[in-house]
C-alpha cells in the first residue's frame, strides 16, 4: 500500500494504518532524533511525542503527498521540547566528561571522535541545521521552511556549524600528521 | 552547482555511520500504548464561511463596543444538576458517576461531560459541564452550538491556554510558515492579570477593562473582547493551502494546537480567565449580534454548570 492511502486512512481514523504506517518511519524518525539529540533515551521519548502528535493532528495535514515534511516539522518540535526539558535537568547534574580520542591510533577512529566532541559540543539548533542539510539532503531553503526560521538564518547557522566540523577536521589532519612525524 | 567538499563528504559519511541504528522494538510498543489513550483532533475550527453579512459589514468603520454588565458574566454557580454530584472516582453506574471525556467531534446527547484539554499548562485538570441537546464536542477541548461558531449567529464555548499574544492579531505568520502559530509576539507572565491586562491593552481590537469574576470557586478575570467588523480576513496571514486568512487573539504553547480564531466579523468573545491552583486556563465563549437569545442562555448555563478539578 502506498503512504498516500495509509495517510488518508489514517487521517479518516484508521488506527491500522496508522500502525503501518508509524512502523515504517519510526526508524527514520529515530536516527535523526538521536543524531540532534545525542542520547538515546531523549530520542526515544522525542519519537514517542512525536508520533503521538501525528496521529492526534493528522486531520490538520491538507496534502497527504507531504507527510514526510510535515512529519519531520512535529518531530523538530518535540526534539526542541526534549531538549528543553534536558536543559532544566541538565543544570541540576554533574556533567562527566571523557576523552575517547585517548588510546586510538587510527586515523578514522580519531576522524570519527574528532567530529563526535564538535558536534557534541553544537547548540541544538546548529546540530539540527546539519543533521537537515548534510543526513536528509534538505537544500537550505527546505531546512530552512522545515525548521520555521528565514533562509538567511538558517545559511548562518549552516555555515557557522560546518566550519566547526570541518575545522575539527583540519585539527585532527594536523594531529595525525604530528603523530606520523613524530613515529 | 556545488560539488561537496572532502570534508563535507566525511561530515555526510560520519552522520550516515552515527545513524547506523533502528528503533528499539520498545519503542513502537510504548507508542502504541500511548497512542490507545489518544483520540483524533481537528487544530482549529472552521474558516469564515462567505457570507452576505460581511459585505453589509464592510462599509461599517465604527467599532461598537458591547460592555454586557458584570453581573451577567457573574452569575451565581449552580450544582443544581440534580443527580450530578461532584467529580469523585467510583465504579457506580448511578447518576453520580464521573462523567466521561466527551468525544472528539460529534453531536451530544443532553447530559453531563467531561474534558481534559491541557496537557502543557495543566496536566490532569479536568472540566465538567452539562449541555443541551443539540450541542457538538470539538477536538476534546470545545463545544459547538446548533447553529456553529461562525457569524452571524453562532456560538461555542472553548478550554484553552494562552501563551502569548499577538500585538497584530491578523498578521500572525511571522516566519511565513503557514502552520499553527505558536508564538506571539508579546511575552506574557503567568498571572491571570498578565493576560487579562495584556489582552486589555492591546487596540487592534476592543474590549471591556478585566473584571473579577470566578468559576467553580476558582478566582480570576472576566472581560469580552470584540474583534474588527469590518471583513479583513483577506488581509490576514492564511494556513497553507488556505483561501482566506485568520485572526488570532493569542497563540498557545499547549501541544495540540488547541486554540480559537476569531470566527467572523464582529465577533463577540467573553473570556474567564482563571487561576486554579496556581494553573491560568480561559474559558471562552463566542457570540455574534445575531446570536439568538436562546441560543446564548444555554451557553451561559453550560458555563454556570462548569465544575474543574485541577
Amino acid at each position: 500500500m502506498q503512504q498516500s492511502e495509509l495517510v488518508q486512512r489514517a487521517r479518516a481514523g484508521d488506527r491500522d494504518a496508522f500502525d503501518l504506517l508509524m512502523t515504517s518511519v519510526v526508524d527514520h524518525l529515530y536516527r535523526i532524533a538521536r543524531l540532534i539529540l545525542r542520547d538515546t533515551d531523549r530520542a526515544e521519548d522525542a519519537v514517542q511525542e512525536a508520533l503521538v502528535r501525528c496521529w492526534r493532528d493528522l486531520r490538520t495535514l491538507r496534502d497527504p503527498d507531504r507527510f514526510d515534511a510535515w512529519l519531520n516539522r512535529l518531530l523538530l518540535r518535540s526534539i526542541a521540547d526534549e531538549a528543553r526539558r534536558q536543559r532544566r535537568f541538565s543544570a541540576s547534574v554533574t556533567v562527566l566528561t571523557f576523552d575517547p580520542s585517548e588510546g586510538d591510533d587510527t586515523a578514522a577512529v580519531a576522524d570519527r571522535d574528532q567530529l563526535a566532541r564538535v558536534f557534541d559540543r553544537l547548540s541544538l539548533e546548529h546540530r539540527t541545521i546539519v543533521v537537515l542539510h548534510h543526513y536528509l539532503g534538505y537544500t537550505v531553503e527546505d531546512a530552512a521552511a522545515t525548521i520555521g526560521i528565514p533562509v538567511g538564518t538558517a545559511k548562518s547557522r549552516l555555515h557557522y556549524a560546518t566550519d566547526a566540523l570541518r575545522a575539527a577536521l583540519d585539527a585532527d589532519a594536523r594531529l595525525s600528521s604530528t603523530k606520523q612525524a613524530m613515529a | 552547482m556545488t560539488l561537496p567538499t572532502n570534508a563535507d563528504l566525511r561530515i555526510n559519511a560520519w552522520l550516515e555511520e552515527e545513524a547506523r541504528d533502528g528503533a528499539p522494538p520498545r519503542l513502537l510498543d510504548a507508542t502504541r500504548a500511548r497512542l490507545e489513550r489518544t483520540n483524533q483532533r481537528r487544530a482549529a475550527w472552521p474558516a469564515w464561511r462567505p457570507s452576505p453579512m460581511n459585505i453589509r459589514l464592510a462599509v461599517v468603520t465604527a467599532v461598537v463596543l458591547i460592555a454586557l454588565a458584570g453581573g451577567f458574566l457573574l452569575l451565581p454557580k449552580q450544582n443544581g444538576q440534580g443527580a450530578i454530584a461532584s467529580p469523585s472516582p467510583t465504579a457506580s453506574s448511578t447518576p453520580t458517576q464521573t462523567p466521561s471525556l466527551a468525544p472528539d467531534q460529534a453531536p451530544l446527547q443532553a447530559g453531563r461531560y467531561a474534558f481534559a484539554p491541557f496537557d502543557t499548562n495543566a496536566p490532569g485538570l479536568r472540566v465538567e459541564f452539562t449541555v443541551p441537546s443539540g450541542w457538538s464536542s470539538f477536538g476534546g477541548f470545545a463545544l459547538i452550538s446548533p447553529r456553529g461558531t461562525t457569524d452571524p449567529n453562532g456560538s461555542g464555548i472553548g478550554f484553552l491556554a494562552a501563551s502569548t499574544v499577538f500585538s497584530d492579531p491578523c498578521h500572525w505568520d511571522t516566519n511565513g510558515t503557514g502552520g499553527n502559530p505558536h508564538v506571539g509576539d508579546l511575552t506574557i507572565g503567568p498571572a491571570v492579570a498578565d493576560l487579562a491586562n495584556a489582552l486589555a491593552s492591546q487596540t487592534e481590537y476592543t474590549s471591556t477593562a478585566p473584571t473579577d469574576t470566578s468559576i467553580d470557586g476558582y478566582l480570576g478575570k472576566t472581560m469580552e473582547i470584540q474583534s474588527p467588523t469590518i471583513d479583513i480576513r483577506a488581509t490576514c496571514d492564511k494556513f497553507t493551502g488556505q483561501t482566506d486568512g485568520t485572526y488570532w487573539l493569542w497563540a498557545t504553547n499547549e501541544s495540540c494546537n488547541c486554540n480559537i480564531y476569531v470566527q467572523g466579523p464582529g465577533e463577540r468573545r467573553r473570556l474567564w480567565i482563571l487561576d486554579v491552583e496556581g494553573k491560568r486556563i480561559v474559558v471562552f465563549n463566542n457570540y455574534f449580534p445575531g446570536t439568538s437569545a436562546a441560543d446564548r442562555s444555554e451557553a451561559q448555563a453550560i458555563i454556570d454548570s462548569i465544575t474543574i478539578s485541577p
